[in-house]
């Protein structure tokens, strides 16, 4: 497949008006790596294989990769993007998604944060990922057959054939002995792990989280790697007002953690970059997976399904649940 | 209105002072700002430990502004509005009803007490109403206070 | 030089449990971190160094239980026990400054920090210690005691060799432990209080096959270590300084603050309120508030900008003022890079592209020679790639 990666790249440079293919290289270290890829020849750069963790949707959103390219449908006519695109020097952007990034594409969409025409998505089939050690990552356990294979119609182009994923991938039966082991009282649920920190005390609770928080560095790996914390100023580094003290705490890195979560409630959809990125191996997923079961059960929305969705958190309904309020 | 401060006896024995709690109560200027002032035109009595923001409606809440209470040493924070299809600004109230739901789990999900945060629909004609909310509010910030384990901020 | 027994140490070591702090590796949940122990525990959460038998160099791929007693790196250095990730400094009250950092008269053991974190160490020396001393930097300094440890398991990212370091270096160590077999370590005193620390140790004299052990064992630490950093000279650099090099070896930086934080001579720090109360803790020039101004000027808006910063700093401007690059090849800011920007690979690319006079055409966008064809090189044990 990563053939394929690499001449589906040469000929969108040379053939058509795609001037960057966002895609996975490798270091001279050895190390898989984002890779930016701006003439055909180059191509031959591209990798596709297990190590390919990356959600490179992240960097749509960044006006140093691709310019303007990225700009949203509300900004402007048609005539002043292109000129802005081409002044910046980045037209069509193409790029590399597996089925986890592209459901934050379709949020990104949703939000107006990419034109989508100017977009050329390439979705891969995808066999999991693996961690450091050569582990498959838990979210590959659980990931379902419309994700490891992307929705074609969100794609321009799929590479390769739809993929099978039995024994270590995930099938129906795996699915639910993993989800057994999350939840031992039988009733298989997909946010098993965010039901056993429910069902933990609040005394509990509290220690186990501020034992994170302890080891917190604050070094915004998590923020800057997801492709949903766009914000150009973000709220973290707000001088007037300081919302919180950019000093590592538990009480202040309690609030960094709980806001972000906050924000991506209803938006994140678990791709799980900000879990492999921490440092001091915080369970992110476990945070932003509680805000999603919320949305979920009290709401009835998942994100990145849709990419004409709103925002469960500026929309609301007349029967919204509200037995928490007096 | 009455103050809850200052000795509590039990049957021989001294106590020492119950402490003061300082609760955040942001109130919408339409409908509950207006049912506490009748309350208090009305002369009902409640607990004074609320300190009252008035904000033009609930959906001007941001939960960063919860949030910054209990970070400043707050026991606890209320979030007042006008009840659903009586917003002033026909929907701010909804939005409120999403966003502290939403904010209420991940506090909770933290460890934080769930019974420090309240939010509730108050009219402009229910003062009695309004001195109840401030009565339980209060009393669920104490029993969370009771149950706080000693020298464990609340943030 | 002596032999100590892994439970002479330990004794000796639990006895300091009382007057002492002991900061050392520990393992949670998969990763070392230095960290304070608790004294309750009793020692039960000290990692300790894998013996010399069981030492087998790290390969990535391997499925764990490949490796027995995998010794990494910690994922912290050791700086933040002298320069902490968050001090207070004082209290400024309307009647007077009340201050927050004052002695407590402990004394500190600090573990089995291997040579590049204690190298880091003295580099710090020399912003801290310099020209101005920092009273609670000093204060640390003298009150705590360094272990140190011979690495025996470089991994594929250090490059401390070429860093006029080394796994067995002992720069900035008190006492140098070489871990043995049979868990018994070769123990040298570095500095006088090391010497005196050793005195106190006992053990028996170390003898020349113990001695020849050790050396063995430095050749193979040496020898496991493939990479090297090859810093162009002050000309170079300042000829690369408008390079478009580095808006493309910066491009898939996320600015975060990771590489900063766990560089073990990375030193930069910010100064702010919470309330009354004013201190210091770290910051990044990697963020883009780092250079933000009050009037909202910012100089270093563009990414490519930190990013350069970042490598001149460390390189150039550091080299200059203070005779050493501020770096040790520790390789912790590739190991944890989210997107694995290799540091090795962008610095040893100025010095290559200024002598090919302009970048190659078998570069790709982001600067990296790409040979036409190339399949994945990297030796891998388990044929990954293969799957696909």
């Amino acid at each position: 497949m990563a053939a394929a990666v690499r001449k589906t790249a040469a000929d969108l440079l040379a053939k058509t008006a795609v001037d960057l293919v966002i895609g996975y290289g490798r270091s001279s270290g050895g190390e898989i790596v984002p890779e930016f890829v701006s003439r055909p020849e180059q191509a031959q750069a591209l990798e596709w294989n297990q190590d390919c963790t990356y959600n490179l949707v992240r960097y749509l959103t960044d006006p140093e990769v691709v310019g303007d390219a990225g700009a949203g449908k509300g900004s402007g006519n048609a005539a002043s993007k292109s000129a802005t695109a081409s002044k910046a020097g980045v037209g069509k952007v193409a790029i590399v998604v597996k089925g986890c990034d592209l459901k934050s594409l379709v949020v990104l969409e949703s939000e107006n944060q990419v034109q989508r025409e100017r977009l050329t998505v390439i979705g891969m089939p995808c066999r999991g990922v693996t961690d450091q050690a050569g582990k498959l990552l838990a979210k590959c356990e659980e990931c379902p057959p419309d994700v490891y294979n992307p929705r074609r119609e969100l794609c321009d182009l799929v590479i390769g054939e739809p993929v099978q994923r039995t024994g270590d991938g995930p099938t129906d039966k795996s699915a639910a002995r993993k989800a057994e082991k999350n939840d031992p009282s039988g009733q298989s649920s997909p946010y098993g792990d965010v039901e056993q920190i429910d069902a933990l005390k609040p005394v509990e609770r509290r220690a186990l989280w501020d034992g994170y928080f302890a080891r917190c560095l604050r070094c915004y790996a998590c923020r800057n790697v997801c492709p949903l914390c766009y914000c150009k100023e973000c709220v973290f580094d707000q001088h007037d007002p300081r919302w919180v003290s950019p000093a590592a705490a538990v009480a202040s890195n309690r609030s960094f953690h709980l806001i972000r979560a906050y924000h991506l409630a209803g938006r994140c959809v678990d791709c799980g970059e900000c879990e492999r990125v921490c440092p001091v191996g915080i369970p992110l997923r476990r945070i932003n997976r509680k805000a999603a079961k919320v949305v979920e059960e009290s709401f009835r929305f998942r994100a990145g399904l849709d990419p004409q969705a709103k925002s469960p958190l500026v929309t609301f309904a007349t029967e919204d649940p509200q037995e928490f309020i007096e | 209105m009455s103050g809850s401060t200052g000795t509590v006896k039990k049957t021989g024995e001294a106590k020492a002072p119950v402490k003061k709690l300082k609760i955040v109560g942001f109130l919408c200027n339409w409908c509950s700002y207006a049912g506490a002032d009748l309350a208090g035109v009305s002369r009902m009595q409640y607990p004074d430990e609320i300190r009252i923001i008035r904000v033009p409606c609930s959906g001007r809440i941001n939960p960063l502004l919860v949030l910054k209470c209990f970070q400043q040493g707050a026991d606890g924070v209320l979030v007042s509005g006008c009840h659903p299809g009586d917003c002033h600004y026909q929907e701010g109230n909804l939005y409120a009803r999403r966003r502290m739901l939403v904010l209420r789990s991940m506090l909770s999900y933290f460890g934080i007490d769930e019974r420090r945060f309240h939010m509730s629909w108050v009219s402009a004609s229910e003062g009695k109403k309004w001195a109840d909310t401030v009565r339980s509010l209060v009393e669920d910030v104490r029993a969370a206070e009771v149950e706080a384990q000693a020298g464990v901020p609340v943030w | 030089m002596r032999i100590l027994e892994r439970k002479t140490l330990a004794e000796f070591l639990k006895n300091c449990l009382g007057d002492s702090e002991l900061i050392a590796p520990v393992e949670i949940e998969g990763r070392l971190y230095f960290q304070q122990l608790d004294p309750e525990q009793q020692l039960a959460e000290l990692a300790w160094p894998a013996a010399a038998a069981k030492a087998v160099s790290r390969e990535h791929g391997e499925s764990p239980g490949a490796t027995s007693a995998p010794d990494p790196l910690t994922v912290n250095s050791i700086k933040e026990f002298f320069f902490p990730r968050r001090q207070e400094l004082y209290e400024q009250r309307p009647d007077g400054i009340i201050p927050r950092d004052a002695a407590d008269g402990k004394r500190r053991l600090l573990l089995f920090a291997r040579a590049c974190d204690t190298r880091g160490l003295t580099i710090l020396d020399r912003v801290f210690l310099g020209v101005t001393e920092d009273e609670s930097y000093g204060r640390a300094r003298n009150e705590t005691t360094i272990v140190g440890l011979h690495c025996l398991q470089p991994d594929r990212h250090c490059f401390c060799t070429s860093l006029d370091g080394g796994p067995f270096g002992t720069e900035g160590m008190d006492l140098a432990l070489t871990p043995l077999e049979d868990e018994r370590f070769l123990a040298q005193g570095i500095s006088d209080k090391g010497k005196a620390l050793l005195a106190t140790l006992g053990g028996k004299q170390a003898g020349e096959g113990e001695q020849e052990e050790a050396e063995q064992l430095r050749k193979a630490a040496e020898g496991a270590i493939r990479r090297a950093i090859r810093v162009p000279d002050q000309q170079t650099m300042d000829a690369r300084f408008d390079s478009p090099y580095w808006k493309e070896v910066s491009r898939a930086c996320l600015t975060c603050g990771i590489c900063s934080y766990l560089c073990p001579t990375c030193h930069c720090f910010d100064i702010v309120d919470e309330g009354y109360l004013r201190l210091r803790c770290w910051d990044t020039c990697s963020s883009d508030t780092f250079t933000r101004m009050a009037a909202g000027e910012d100089h270093r808006r563009l990414k490519h900008s930190r990013y350069r910063q970042r490598i001149y700093h460390k390189f150039s401007y550091f080299k200059e003022n203070f005779d050493t690059h501020a770096c040790v090849g520790c390789g912790r800011c590739t190991r944890w890079c989210p997107v694995k920007t290799d540091i090795v690979e962008i610095v040893n690319g100025i010095g290559e592209t200024a002598a090919a006079g302009r970048p190659s055409g078998n570069e790709s966008a982001s600067g990296r020679p790409v040979k036409a064809g190339a399949k994945s090189t990297a030796a891998k044990s388990t044929g990954r790639g293969a799957r696909r």
